[in-house]
């Protein structure tokens, strides 16, 4: 990698493997986030998103491979913890501790930050209605990823490291989770890294997409590029479709049922529906793909 | 503000565990004669010490990561390990409390055994009893430390009590077990007057063998 890409680069990942009882979890992953970019991490239960976030943050040791965080290798105490003092994490189950109140758990958290931004804790403090005085053991599970999100958001942090920050809330609170993160991105130029299963969120406030399959990244792109480079196809022929249709140049995915076929395509489109006119199918429809037929698309099993 | 956080997690612990020196009142309650007094004393200091070791040390060292990051339950592991704070910086903070406070409850413990039972121990005999307890606990509790940091709490709590126990009963079968074990340091009596000193270098040993273990398991660890 040339100075200027790894410079650009916030989070970088190369052939990163991790093992647990020899079953492994991931494989050779390669992974490359640009600053200030908001990247959804997508994949299925125990398809490696959170073992990657966890070798991300110096949680986990990797058995094999290289992170690199702000264009610095991540391989010792010094570095992992100098990348973690740029880093929030927002962790799935939002636990946080639960002898401490909200004002405590601030108080408690600022220090360890020297870009602490006081602004942002107010405006949060206000944005949220966080009492104070009320102790997190009694905090609803949209509180305590408020509190999360305040204390992620305050920190001055240039990278967010997020873990379906978004689990178990109602709309209402989603919507204004999401609206923050939106605001941050636009105002601090902050990078994000967000791990999770709903795929119309990503689509919401995510300019790239990384999708995770049984430990190895299978798409990774700029959002709008790839709804710009996948197409279905669909086909309807007179009797059963041509089984030539899977060899075709361009198609990533096959579907038949009865006398259609359902193509994903990428690269080329056009040329790849010249050569299924060429098959003699009764009609031709050409449709973009959504976020989540990419997902199930890409995403081995059922 | 780690020391800060250690504390509020433990003070209830450390509460709890000064109000159990209430069970030098039992004897009195029970109307036992003083030999048994001093019988109590003796059960009741090796019992608390070690039980209290045993408890401060699992009340949270926890920075045993692998397990905390690699199994569904993290509790608030995975906010504090987000922190740009090293493993061993939390090892140190979690476990020097722990000790701290446990050598508060060995000073209070012995203060309270002296005003319970002056014609049994000196203030003298009971200023070098302490000094000697509070270096022998520190084997246990070092012993706990380091299970913490592969072990759950639970499983942390019950392998230390194995551990042990494996001791006591050692020290009924072997004479050169029970001469450097660091449970005979914690005992009151016999020889209360004079200075045990082969448990007290044995346990000085343990305990920095046991820390430097859980030093070189938490480097092995950090990433």
């Amino acid at each position: 990698m040339s100075d200027g890409i790894i410079n650009d680069t916030i989070i970088a990942a190369s052939n990163l493997s991790k093992s647990y009882n020899h079953k492994p979890a991931l494989r050779g992953l390669d992974l490359a986030v640009p600053r200030g970019s908001i990247c959804g991490f997508l994949g299925r239960n125990g398809a490696g998103k959170t073992t990657t976030l966890k070798l991300l943050l110096g949680m986990l040791r990797p058995d094999a491979g290289e992170i690199r965080l702000f264009g610095e290798p991540v391989d010792a105490e010094k570095s992992a913890i100098a990348a973690r003092r740029r880093t929030a994490f927002v962790s799935e189950d939002k636990e946080l501790y639960p002898f401490m109140n909200v004002g405590q758990t601030i108080r408690f958290t600022r220090p360890f930050f020297p870009a602490w931004r006081r602004d942002l804790e107010e405006k949060h403090l206000r944005l949220f209605r966080l009492p104070l005085e009320k102790p997190v053991r009694q905090l609803s599970k949209g509180m305590r990823t408020q509190l999360m999100l305040l204390l992620a958001i305050s920190r001055g942090a240039e990278l967010l490291i997020m873990d379906e920050p978004t689990s178990g809330l109602d709309p209402v609170m989603t919507e204004e989770i999401l609206q923050a993160l939106a605001d941050l991105a636009a105002t601090s130029g902050a990078t994000m890294f967000l791990a999770s299963h709903q795929l119309t969120e990503v689509e919401q406030i995510c300019d790239r997409v990384c999708l995770i399959d049984e430990g190895q990244i299978v798409i990774d792109g700029l959002l709008d590029d790839l709804k710009s480079q996948y197409r279905r196809i669909l086909l309807v022929f007179d009797g059963e479709p041509p089984a030539t249709l899977a060899d075709l140049p361009g198609v990533d995915n096959i579907r038949r049922r009865g006398r259609t076929a359902s193509l994903l395509a990428h690269e080329d489109v056009d040329a790849l529906l010249e050569r299924t006119r060429g098959l003699g199918p009764r009609s031709v429809e050409v449709r973009p793909v959504s976020l989540k037929e990419l997902f199930l698309e890409h995403v081995k099993g059922e | 503000m780690l020391w800060y956080k250690a504390w509020l997690e433990t003070r209830w612990r450390f509460i709890f565990m000064l109000a159990t020196i209430a069970v030098m009142w039992v004897p009195d309650l029970l109307g036992l004669p003083s030999q048994r007094l001093a019988i109590a004393l003796r059960l009741a200091a090796v019992l608390q010490f070690s039980v209290t070791a045993l408890f401060l040390a699992g009340a949270g060292i926890n920075t045993q990561t692998f397990y905390a990051a690699t199994t569904g339950y993290h509790g608030s592991m995975l906010f504090t390990l987000s922190l740009p704070v090293s493993r061993r910086r939390l090892f140190l903070v979690r476990a020097g409390l722990g000790a701290l406070e446990t050598w508060v409850f060995i000073a209070v413990l012995v203060s309270v055994m002296v005003l319970r039972a002056p014609q049994a121990l000196s203030s003298a005999e009971a200023l070098r009893y302490a000094a000697r307890a509070m270096i022998c606990i520190m084997a246990v509790y070092s012993l706990s430390a380091l299970l913490a940091c592969f072990l759950d709490e639970m499983w942390q709590f019950m392998s230390s009590a194995l551990v042990l126990g494996a001791l006591a009963a050692l020290m009924s079968r072997s004479s050169l077990v029970a001469q450097f074990s660091p449970l005979r340091g914690l005992t009151v009596y016999p020889a209360h007057a004079t200075m045990p000193w082969a448990p007290v270098m044995a346990s000085i040993v343990i305990t920095v063998v046991l820390v430097c273990s859980s030093l070189l398991v938490l480097r092995r660890k950090e990433f």
